[in-house]
Formats: structure tokens, C-alpha cells, sequence
């Protein structure tokens, strides 16, 4: 084999010294071209390398595979081999070898002198920023496997069609597809990291395919093409199925992606800053408001679905889906429709809907109940908006660029005022309403806590102050031992009658004293929280749980039932 | 032991069958000479034993193994392409140094012997190598793995006669006791007619063999003047092109010479014994049914 590859390789050495040249001399000259048109080097140089990595590697990819695949039979080399003592599938992945060797070669050759003298490519490329499509990055981070299956592409079409430029075309055009649609699917995963739509496993099951075909096909072709001339009626769709199956799981994977992506539900995020925060206001407490959102779990699509599912199972759409999402939208503008949501003590629903993209009086406040219509309350024109909660009290977060501001829900088809929002006057609290206090998490039944160390949580009382101290470390101790490991902290879900229904290493519920900590009953869940803090929702029949892609409500019996 | 076997051995190609149902089988140490017209299938035949090709049907056996498609069978084999080919970026030396590589049994002094003795330049390069240094580099390669089977198709077509010689000596001297088996495609046979054990007539996709011992000593030419009405060959008797005002017919075996003779279709018949080479071109035209 060793004999075969480097035969091989002189056989194919002209075209790598050409391309290596190419890729050399085409820097100076990019330099020389810039500097005599009195342009900056930086940016042209940045445009040279991008070219070379994003188009040049796969087409170089192209370009040995047809070359190697059309010169196993092209005479006179073809007929000096086939005399040889081998087997003709051993001389075509010889072949193949050697000419993976030198896009591996050139490839390389191309990475360094990106590195070493294009500091926009790094950045493009390599440094995660919002700027720069993800997707590129994904492509350029899949290159690896898009050159190996261009080259083995590329390879056996131009051996099959005896062909170099026909094939090279063929299996740039199936292999840059494939490639293309793979990146495409990362991309989107990559973009949205906090969800869970496409398994790193079945991307790997994916490329190990898109190749094995590619390698089923050369072994197929090379057989039966030496010692039949001619792959016959059934070898040769056989074959170009192989070649094509790959592809077609990859467009079939972007499509589920991109499915799962915008239509599943996925719960609505609670900002940060103003209502998952440290700080609670005393309205969070209030049995009204406690009520009212714990009619059930609030999930959006990326299509603009607002939804509510109920501790029964239920889904009631609050506010129906806008017009299908393309692939460029999501990728290029990945906001929500539905901006923001927030219950009122009244049981009915404030939302704040993007009408359209950017651009002022795109927004609309909705507001209704569940199973009742959700009407336009009034328009709101701005950048990005939140409905926020400061004790009783809901309001309108502005955020511009150069100073953030706030406003009161404003009242019927009336614009919101809004009040500048400085460090000072963060803690914007109308007159009248108490003090805020910090706080982890409220339990189902009203119970406001903190940690205190990992396995430990304070009980906050009425009036923010703490009231007892539970430690649960006794039941952590007992759960087995691979749960013993997880280093997730406790998560009170509901205080009721001197128990703790407590979340326990990300995976278990435990019924624990609520003095001792001691449990008395406890459940492994179906499902791991993608957060343990921030991905459950205590009501008053359980608590919902987001495992980073699907919705699951679990009673207080440890019953889980999944909801999406 | 047979050192090929064949049995109905079939081989198209889109289409076309070139060989349909060929059967033959020649023991180890026969030199056979395969004679065919043009597009009869030979250096398909050629290609089959050398597992280069696979058959459509039949059963195909060589040197006691099947072909298979791993090239095993190639270690064991010498074979002499009609068109030799070599990488033409290469040099001689270089290209007999590949195969050094690839053939296990490759004997080094035999080559250079060879080399220097047909006088190869081995620094040449293959590209600028002249037909004739080409037949004689496929020469080398051909022998000198120590092949069991010799499978020459064409070695001296187009090659001048001082190379032709040159070849003919070495592959008599390859003969000379060694018990080895060649099969020999050769458009000019009376080359080799003195060498060969057996015939392969290759027409219309089959085989027929011939024992060379019988042609020679069997084959005859009938001349004489033909009589008026006598122009029909009798059966066992061949018309051949006619001298002048003399037929000339071929017969193989007594018999069908004293049928000739008894049927009283010429006047003043001659007999005499034919060469093996003019047997053989009897043969090809028998085959082609055309002079």
C-alpha cells in the first residue's frame, strides 16, 4: 500500500506544487494590487483568505479527487497498473490517499498563512462574535469533513465517468450540498446553544455516512469497473444512491432542525435582570399574582405562537403563530416575536408582540385571558422592550442605545411615557410600594428562599427577613451515588404543612423535613431541568420543568408527564 | 496438472459477445499458440486468465486458483501486453524498480541481466522510449517474477526484426527445460511454429484445439490442375488460392488426402507435407471464410 500511495503521489505532485504556488504567490500580489491602488492591505488580505478557506479549500478538494479518480483511468498509467500484483480497489484508495494527503497538505499550507498574516480572518472565523454569520463559522468548522467528502466525492464520479472535470463538478455539486446543508443545521444549533435541536452524536452519524457511501461507492465502482468495464444497470444507480444518500439526510436534518427550531414551544424566557434576578418585590408574593401564573407555563415559538400549558396537559394558544420563518430570518435575526409577557393580579395576561422588524411603532401591547380574545392595547414604538414587574406595579423597559428608560403600562390606545432609567433611578419604585429584598426562588405555595451554600437555603419571611434555615445535605448523602456527584444546588419548589418538596442534584425531587432536612419520600425525575433554578415552574399541582427542548409537568407525587 | 482451464467461458461487452462459451485446457509446461483473426477475442481471453477482466459465465481456472479480483493470481503470471504501457513520467529503471516493489518473488539479477542483454538503458526515460525499447522493458517485467505462466499477446508486433529476435531468443531460452506454460497470441506465427505444443483457433467466441505434433506431420497441400466441374472442395479437403492454372487444396490426415485424390478432381495431383506456419495460416483463413 505503501508502494501504491507514493506512486500515487508523484503522479499527482504537478497539481499540488501548482495550487501551493498559487496559494503563495497569491498573497504578495493581493498586497501589491492594494498598495498600488492605495488601498489598506488588511482588508483585501482578509477577503484573499476567507476566498481560499471558504471556496478554495473545497474546490482544491474538488480538484485532487477528479484528478486522482480520472488519472486511475487515464492511459498509459491505467494499463500499467492493472498488470500490477493488486487489487484495483487497493490502487483506488491508494489514490485516494495520496490525494488526501495533499488537500490535507494544502489545506494546512492555507490555515497558515491565514494565521500568520490575515488578522480579519481570525476574527471572521475563529472568534465568536455577533457580527460574522454563524453559519460561515459552522462551514468553516465542518471544512475538515466537507473536504474529505467533497474529495471522495469528487473521486468517484470522475473514476466512474473516466472524467476528471465532469466528475470534479459532480462531486463538488453533491459534497458542497451536503456540506452546506450540514453547516447550516449546526449553525442554527450553534446559534441557539441553550436549545438542545440537533444531537452532536447524529451529526457525526451523519458525516460517517456522507463518507461511507462515498468509500461503499468507490469500492463498488472500482471492482466492477476493472473487471467489467462497466458498472451495469443495477451497480451504477446503486452507487450514485450511496453517494446521494448522505446529502439528502442532510438536507432532510436542516429541515427537521429548522422545524424543531421555530415550532416547538419552548418556555418564555422571564428577563434576567428584573424578574429572575436577586430581586423580588413584595407583589411576587402576592396570592392574586401567584394564582394567576400558576395557571400554567407560558412557551413561545420562534413562528410567534404564544401558548399556555396547563398542569392538565392543555394547550391553549393565547396569541396565534405569525408568517412561517425562513432559514435567513432565523439566522440573520434571531429575536422573538413575542417579546415579553407578564400576568397581572387579575388573572389576565400582558403581551408584547413585534409586529414587525425593528423600526419604530412595531410593537403592540396585548392584553387578555387565556381562553378569551387578546386584544391591542395600545402601540409602542422603540427598540427592544420588556413588561416588567416592580412590586405591584407593571411597566415598559426601554432599551436605546444611549440611555435606557421606563415607562408605566400606559392606558388604553395611549403611547407609554417614558422616564429615563438611570443606575440611580433603578430601583424605579412607585410611591407607596415596600422595599425589595433578594431572594433565589419562590416556592409554589408563596414561600420566598435563598440559597446558603450548596445544600442549605434560607426561608425568607413576610417581611424579607430570614426565617429558619434548611439543610438537605442528609438527603443528598442518600441519593445514589453518580447523583451524589452533581454539583447542582437545591431548589426549593413548595413548603407545605413542615415539608420541603426540594430539587436535589438537578435530578431529584426529595419530600424532606422541614426542620431536619431528613427525606421521606423521594422520586428520580424523567427529565433533568436544563437550569435548576431557572428552568422550573412551582404551582400550586407541581412544578413544570424545561429540559433545554421539551416541557414535562411533574406532580408532587414525583408523576411526570411531558407536555411538548 | 492443467495450468489453464476453461470451461464455457463467456465474456460481451455492451452487448456484443466476444467470446461465447470457450473451453479449452492446456497442462503445465505446453506452449500453446492462440490464433484468431482480428476482434476474435484474444487479448479479451488474455485478459480473463489474467483476472484483469472477469468472465460473464463460465468457470475459468489458472495455475489451480480461480481468479478473484485480488491480483494474487498476477504474482504467477507473465504476461506481454500487445501495446506495452508504462508511467510514462518514470524511467526504465524506475518502472522495473515499482515492480520490484509489488512482485515478492521479483528475481534482481535476472532483471538487470535481461536489461543489460536486450541493452535497456534504464536511466531513459519511459516517455521518450521508442516502441521497441517498450516491447523489450515488457519483456523484462514480464519474466522477471519467475512467473509459472507466460502470457504473451503479440510480444512482437510491431517491432523491427532485430528486436524481434532479440525477444525470440530470450523466450527460448525462458523455454529452454523449464517447464513453465506460455500461451501466445501471435499474428505472425511462423515465428513460433517450431516452439508450439498445441493450437487454440479462436472463431465466432469458441475455441478449437488443435494438437501441433498432428498438424505438422498430418497437414498437406493437394496441387494439381482442376477438371472441369471439380471447382466444389471435397469435404475434409480446403480450396486455397490457386497458382496460375493450378488448384491447390489442404487436407488434414491421410484419409481426407486419398478422399481428394480418389474423387478425381485434378489432373496430376501432387501431395506434399505443409510447414506448421502455412498450417496455421490455413487455419486463420478456414476460420475467417475468406482469403
Amino acid at each position: 500500500m505503501k508502494e501504491l500511495i507514493l506512486l500515487e503521489l508523484r503522479k499527482q505532485r504537478l497539481a499540488f506544487i501548482g495550487l501551493a504556488a498559487a496559494v503563495v504567490a497569491s498573497v504578495p500580489m493581493v498586497a501589491l494590487g492594494a498598495r498600488w491602488a492605495h488601498a489598506g492591505v488588511r482588508e483585501p488580505l482578509s477577503a484573499l483568505m476567507l476566498f481560499w478557506t471558504l471556496m478554495g479549500l473545497p474546490g482544491v478538494a474538488a480538484l485532487f479527487g477528479a484528478t486522482a479518480g480520472a488519472g486511475l483511468r487515464a492511459e498509459p498509467a491505467a494499463s500499467a497498473e492493472s498488470v500490477l500484483p493488486l487489487p484495483p480497489q487497493r490502487r483506488a484508495l491508494a489514490a485516494l490517499a495520496a490525494a488526501a494527503v495533499y488537500a490535507a497538505l494544502l489545506a494546512a499550507l492555507v490555515l497558515a498563512v491565514a494565521l500568520t498574516a490575515s488578522p480579519g480572518w481570525r476574527s471572521t472565523l475563529l472568534e465568536q462574535n455577533w457580527v460574522q454569520p454563524t453559519i460561515t463559522r459552522s462551514f468553516f468548522h465542518l471544512m475538515g469533513f466537507g473536504m474529505a467528502h467533497i474529495l471522495a466525492l469528487s473521486f468517484v464520479c470522475a473514476f466512474a465517468f473516466g472524467h476528471g472535470l465532469a466528475g470534479g463538478l459532480a462531486g463538488l455539486f453533491i459534497g458542497a450540498f451536503a456540506d452546506a446543508t450540514l453547516a447550516a443545521a449546526w449553525g442554527l444549533q450553534e446559534l441557539f446553544k441553550e436549545r438542545d435541536i440537533l444531537a452532536p452524536g447524529w451529526v457525526l452519524i451523519l458525516m460517517l455516512l456522507c463518507l461511507g457511501g462515498a468509500l461503499f461507492a468507490l469500492r463498488k465502482a472500482s471492482s466492477r469497473l476493472e473487471r467489467r468495464a462497466g458498472l451495469g444497470w443495477w451497480h451504477g444507480p446503486l452507487c450514485g444512491l450511496a453517494m446521494l444518500v448522505g446529502a439528502a439526510l442532510c438536507l432532510l436534518t436542516l429541515g427537521a432542525t429548522f422545524t424543531r427550531l421555530v415550532s416547538a414551544p419552548q418556555p418564555l424566557r422571564r428577563d434576567p435582570y428584573f424578574q429572575e434576578g436577586r430581586e423580588w418585590g413584595a407583589g411576587w408574593s402576592s396570592p392574586a399574582l401567584r394564582k394567576a401564573a400558576g395557571q400554567g407555563c407560558l412557551a413561545v415559538t420562534l413562528e410567534g405562537e404564544l401558548a399556555l400549558f396547563t398542569p392538565k396537559g392543555e394547550r391553549v394558544v393565547l396569541v396565534p403563530g405569525g408568517p412561517r420563518r425562513t432559514l435567513s430570518d432565523v439566522a440573520a435575526f434571531p429575536l422573538w416575536r413575542i417579546r415579553s409577557a407578564a400576568w397581572d393580579e387579575d388573572g389576565s395576561l400582558w403581551v408584547l408582540l413585534s409586529v414587525t422588524r425593528g423600526g419604530p411603532g412595531d410593537l403592540s401591547l396585548l392584553h387578555g385571558r387565556p381562553g378569551g380574545r387578546f386584544e391591542v392595547h395600545s402601540a409602542v414604538e422603540g427598540d427592544v422592550h420588556l413588561i416588567v414587574r416592580n412590586g405591584r406595579q407593571l411597566g415598559l423597559i426601554r432599551w436605546a442605545w444611549e440611555r435606557n428608560s421606563y415607562a408605566f403600562l400606559p392606558a388604553k390606545g395611549k403611547r407609554p411615557v417614558w422616564k429615563p432609567l438611570t443606575p440611580k433611578e433603578r430601583d424605579w419604585a412607585p410611591a407607596g410600594l415596600p422595599s425589595q429584598f433578594h431572594a433565589d426562588g419562590l416556592s409554589a405555595d408563596g414561600t420566598l428562599w435563598q440559597s446558603n451554600g450548596p445544600q442549605a437555603m434560607t426561608l425568607i419571611g413576610p417581611a424579607g427577613k430570614a426565617a429558619s434555615l434548611v439543610d438537605v445535605s442528609t438527603a443528598l448523602a442518600g441519593l445514589p451515588r453518580p447523583a451524589r456527584r452533581v454539583k447542582e444546588r437545591a431548589v426549593l419548589l413548595r413548603a407545605q404543612e413542615g415539608e420541603l418538596w426540594v430539587l436535589l442534584a438537578g435530578r431529584w425531587l426529595c419530600r424532606v423535613d422541614g426542620k431536619s432536612g431528613e427525606v421521606r419520600k423521594r422520586w428520580r425525575l424523567a427529565a433533568r431541568p436544563m437550569d435548576a433554578l431557572r428552568s422550573v415552574q412551582p404551582v400550586e399541582e407541581g412544578f413544570f420543568l424545561h429540559d433545554g427542548e421539551r416541557i414535562h409537568f411533574v406532580d408532587w407525587e414525583g408523576r411526570s408527564k411531558r407536555l411538548t | 496438472m492443467n495450468a489453464i482451464a476453461l470451461e464455457g467461458v463467456t465474456r460481451s461487452f455492451c452487448g456484443r459477445r466476444v467470446l461465447r462459451g470457450v473451453s479449452a485446457a492446456a497442462a503445465a509446461g505446453r506452449v500453446v499458440g492462440l490464433l484468431g483473426r482480428n476482434g476474435e477475442g484474444k487479448t479479451t481471453l488474455m485478459r480473463i486468465l489474467l483476472d484483469i477482466l472477469e468472465a460473464d459465465a463460465g468457470t475459468v481456472e489458472v495455475l489451480g486458483r480461480r481468479p478473484d479480483g485480488s491480483g494474487e493470481l498476477r504474482r504467477r503470471v507473465g504476461y506481454v501486453p500487445e501495446r506495452p504501457s508504462f508511467h510514462d513520467f518514470m524511467t526504465l529503471g524506475e518502472a522495473l524498480d515499482l515492480r520490484r516493489r509489488l512482485f515478492p518473488s521479483w528475481n534482481r539479477e535476472k532483471a538487470a541481466s535481461l536489461a543489460a542483454h536486450l541493452g535497456l538503458e534504464l536511466s531513459a526515460r519511459v516517455s521518450a522510449a521508442s516502441k521497441g525499447t517498450l516491447g523489450k522493458l515488457a519483456w523484462v517485467c514480464a519474466a522477471a517474477h519467475e512467473p509459472d505462466l507466460f502470457l504473451l499477446d503479440e510480444p512482437t508486433s510491431g517491432l523491427d526484426a532485430l528486436v524481434r529476435d532479440d525477444l525470440l531468443s530470450n523466450l527460448i531460452s525462458e523455454l529452454h527445460g523449464s517447464g513453465k506454460t506460455f500461451l501466445i497470441a501471435n499474428h505472425r506465427m511462423e515465428e513460433l511454429s517450431g516452439l508450439l505444443d498445441e493450437v487454440w483457433l479462436l472463431h465466432g467466441g469458441a475455441v478449437a484445439v488443435h494438437d501441433a505434433e498432428a498438424l505438422r506431420t498430418q497437414a498437406r497441400r493437394v496441387t494439381g490442375r482442376p477438371k472441369a466441374g471439380g471447382e466444389a472442395a471435397p469435404s475434409g479437403a480446403l480450396r486455397l488460392p490457386g497458382v496460375g492454372a493450378l488448384a491447390e487444396y489442404a487436407v488434414f490426415g491421410k484419409e481426407d488426402e486419398a478422399r481428394l485424390l480418389a474423387d478425381g478432381l485434378l489432373e496430376g495431383a501432387e501431395s506434399r507435407p505443409m510447414p506448421l506456419s502455412e498450417t496455421l495460416k490455413v487455419l486463420l483463413m478456414s476460420s475467417g471464410g475468406a482469403l
